[in-house]
């Protein structure tokens, strides 16, 4: 198992809106929130918790990019170039027929990149096995975490007051992961 | 977010189609109907094709937009869809221009069932004598002819019917107060039944109306590619007057999360449009058989302004501009979208139906001059067929008209001057000097000054017309008036009922309409 190295404290939430709203409580105390786990996304968390907006997306149009320029610029080298072939009485340099293999290149590339590139920033792939606070999360439960690695006993213990007015359902668990 | 402040929205949901504005759509009713008329009366030098494709391109382009509208909420409500509910009363306006597309069809069928001058060049399968010596319409003529023609208006009849159906039932919805929501489930049904009819006897329109002036040519693609455009147009209209009425206190529950989806259909539907042109493009180019090829060769040699400028406008500015998320949640950018969108499948059914029209005049006028010409295909009035099999004949000349001329070239050079024709060989040459002289004439002339010069020249291959070739002021002011009579239609049904709909199940889901937050 990979090892963070890190004291997380966490207050597991059974419903949604509560969850909402105590993140949103949270925050405006200036609490930092590690992270929030939640068994399916939760429509408007995302500006809630102060995330930015994902750059994968971007990196995809830097793929996709590679993948139309490789394709496109790869048959024209081969079919003008290196191994030039008349198709159908067609010119050497035939841009329509390049088309069809340019655009799945393309979509190829631009979904591939993105998926391996996901798994990369999140630390997933086969045979790696993340550390997980309580296996209820992937159930029901919604779980709100704090890295309290460097923190005073007394920044825990107000951490946990908080969680428990905001309606976790259970004592708040201290784990080393 | 507007989603969470929606208690404090001021929303007037009765709109009034005040004296102004029925001036300002009376008004751009009547320049079409002058441009109509003048074009009338100014081209009868050209057989009135100017005419009778002006007419056929409105017609079909807003009628087909009446349908969309009709196809829009159909789709919706049998996909159980809710987003749409606040702004449903703006496609159930725009649906009920069909009777109005009705008339005009009809006046086009009349045209066609007797014969008026110029029908014969809009429609080759209507004329006498290509029926008697032209195999490929003589084969055709089962399908193609005044009666199937005119079946087309029953066609259009019947989705008029399941128009003003939907339409009546979501007026009564607003009465119907019954938690069971019958009206509701009745929509749903009408839907269902619509949706089927529409995908098949739409092709069956279309095909007669639009594909048929290309008479030798047929594409299975065609009937996709050309709803797909005015599905398209639709949601551009759609967005558009939801914005105007907006800009008057209406439609404010209209939020970003509407504009946004409404802009990944512009987005998601320019492209499907390209793929579909794209896809009839490809095959018909690789196969290079000569009655499929002769469309986009027409294309190629006399209308390369319009191919292109229907590229541009329909799929790079749309895809390029509406790609990022942010484009299509500002209404500014996509207001400017729809309209490129807009005019850009205007432009389409303009060179969907133009070229095969004046393709048809100039064979006529070849025919009827034939003795005196030095080229020669075939017998008198074989020209169309004959002109066939030279294609046939001599692919690589027809391959070599593409516009592509790279170091490559002594390899198409060669075949081009082996062609054995005179025709395909100029086409292969001539193709950049017509698109400069297309744009020379663009700039410098005025309409009637091209009118003479043709008239004069006879009819050439390369020789460019204003409002043939390209849409000049008599084209634009027709379309000026059709759309004025869409937007008259359009408001007055609009100001008919409460623009909220009440009792909708879905009313209080497409409020609180929400799909994306701005990080």
């Amino acid at each position: 198992m990979k090892q963070l190295n890190k004291t997380i404290l966490y207050g597991l939430y059974t419903d949604e809106e509560v969850l909402m709203d105590a993140v949103r409580d949270i925050r405006e105390e200036g609490n930092e929130i590690w992270d929030v786990f939640t068994p399916f996304p939760v429509h408007g968390l995302d500006p809630v918790l102060g995330l930015k907006e994902s750059r994968l997306h971007i990196a995809g149009f830097v793929y996709g990019l590679f993948g139309a320029l490789t394709a496109f610029g790869f048959m024209t080298w081969t079919l003008t170039r290196d191994w030039p072939i008349i198709f159908g009485g067609k010119p050497y340099f035939s841009a329509p027929s390049f088309i069809p293999i340019t655009f799945e290149f393309t979509v190829l590339m631009a979904a591939v990149g993105m998926v391996v590139t996901f798994y990369l920033v999140c630390g997933l792939g086969p045979g790696v096995t993340n550390p997980y606070l309580d296996p209820r999360i992937t159930d029901d439960h919604f779980c709100v975490a704090f890295d309290v690695t460097n923190m005073s006993e007394e920044q825990r213990q107000a951490l946990e007051a908080k969680l428990l007015s905001t309606g976790a359902c259970e004592q708040p668990k201290i784990k080393n992961i | 977010m507007g989603a969470h402040h929606n208690h404090a929205i001021q929303d007037n949901p009765q709109f009034v189609f005040d004296g102004k504005l029925k001036m300002i759509t009376a008004i751009m009713t009547l320049i079409g109907a002058i441009s109509l008329g003048v074009t009338y009366f100014t081209d009868g030098d050209y057989g009135h094709v100017r005419f009778w494709t002006n007419l056929l391109h409105n017609t079909a382009f807003f009628t087909g937009i009446a349908f969309a509208s009709l196809f829009f909420l159909s789709t919706h409500i049998v996909a159980w869809g809710g987003w749409q509910t606040i702004f449903k009363r703006v496609p159930e306006a725009m649906m009920m221009f069909m009777p109005v597309g009705l008339i005009f069809f009809a006046l086009i069928a009349a045209g066609v069932y007797l014969d008026a001058e110029g029908t014969d060049y809009l429609y080759l399968w209507s004329d006498e004598t290509a029926l008697a010596e032209d195999h490929l319409v003589i084969h055709k003529s089962a399908f193609l002819n005044p009666f199937n023609y005119v079946l087309t208006l029953v066609v259009l009849g019947v989705w008029t019917l399941f128009a003003m159906m939907i339409r009546r039932l979501s007026l009564e919805q607003d009465g119907d107060r019954s938690l069971r929501k019958v009206n509701y489930e009745k929509i749903h049904m009408w839907s269902a039944i619509f949706l089927p009819i529409a995908g098949f006897s739409s092709a069956y329109a279309i095909w007669q109306w639009v594909m048929s002036v290309d008479v030798h040519w047929y594409s299975t693609l065609f009937a996709w590619y050309a709803t797909a455009s005015v599905w398209v147009s639709a949601i551009c209209i759609i967005f558009l007057l939801i914005l105007f009425l907006q800009s008057r206190g209406h439609m404010q529950y209209f939020t970003k999360e509407h504009t946004h989806d409404l802009g990944k259909y512009i987005f998601g539907f320019s492209v499907f449009w390209t793929y579909l042109w794209f896809s009839q493009f490809l095959l018909i180019w690789y196969a290079n058989n000569g009655e499929e090829t002769q469309y986009f060769d027409l294309r190629f040699d006399q209308f390369p302004a319009v191919f292109y400028l229907n590229v541009l406008l329909n799929f790079i500015l749309p895809f390029f501009i509406l790609m990022m998320n942010n484009s299509k949640r500002a209404k500014g950018t996509l207001a400017l979208v729809a309209v490129i969108v807009l005019l850009g499948h205007w432009v389409d059914y303009f060179q969907m139906i133009k070229p095969g029209v004046w393709h048809n005049w100039e064979h006529a006028q070849h025919a009827s001059h034939a003795h005196g010409d030095d080229h020669k295909h075939g017998e008198e009035g074989h020209d169309a067929h004959g002109d066939l099999l030279q294609l046939n004949q001599a692919p690589k000349a027809v391959l070599t008209a593409q516009p592509q001329h790279g170091e490559e070239g002594h390899a198409e050079e060669g075949h081009a001057e082996e062609a054995p024709t005179t025709e395909t060989t100029d086409s292969a040459t001539a193709h950049t000097p017509a698109a400069e002289e297309i744009h020379a004439h663009a700039d410098a002339h005025g309409e009637e000054a091209h009118a003479e010069e043709t008239h004069a020249e006879e009819a050439h291959p390369t020789q460019f017309v204003m409002g043939i070739h390209f849409p000049g002021l008599l084209e634009l002011g027709t379309m000026i008036g059709f759309l004025g009579l869409f937007l008259f239609v359009t408001f007055q049904v609009l100001s008919g009922a409460s623009l909220m709909p009440k009792n909708d199940p879905y009313v209080d889901e497409s409020k609180h309409h929400h799909v994306w937050y701005d990080l």
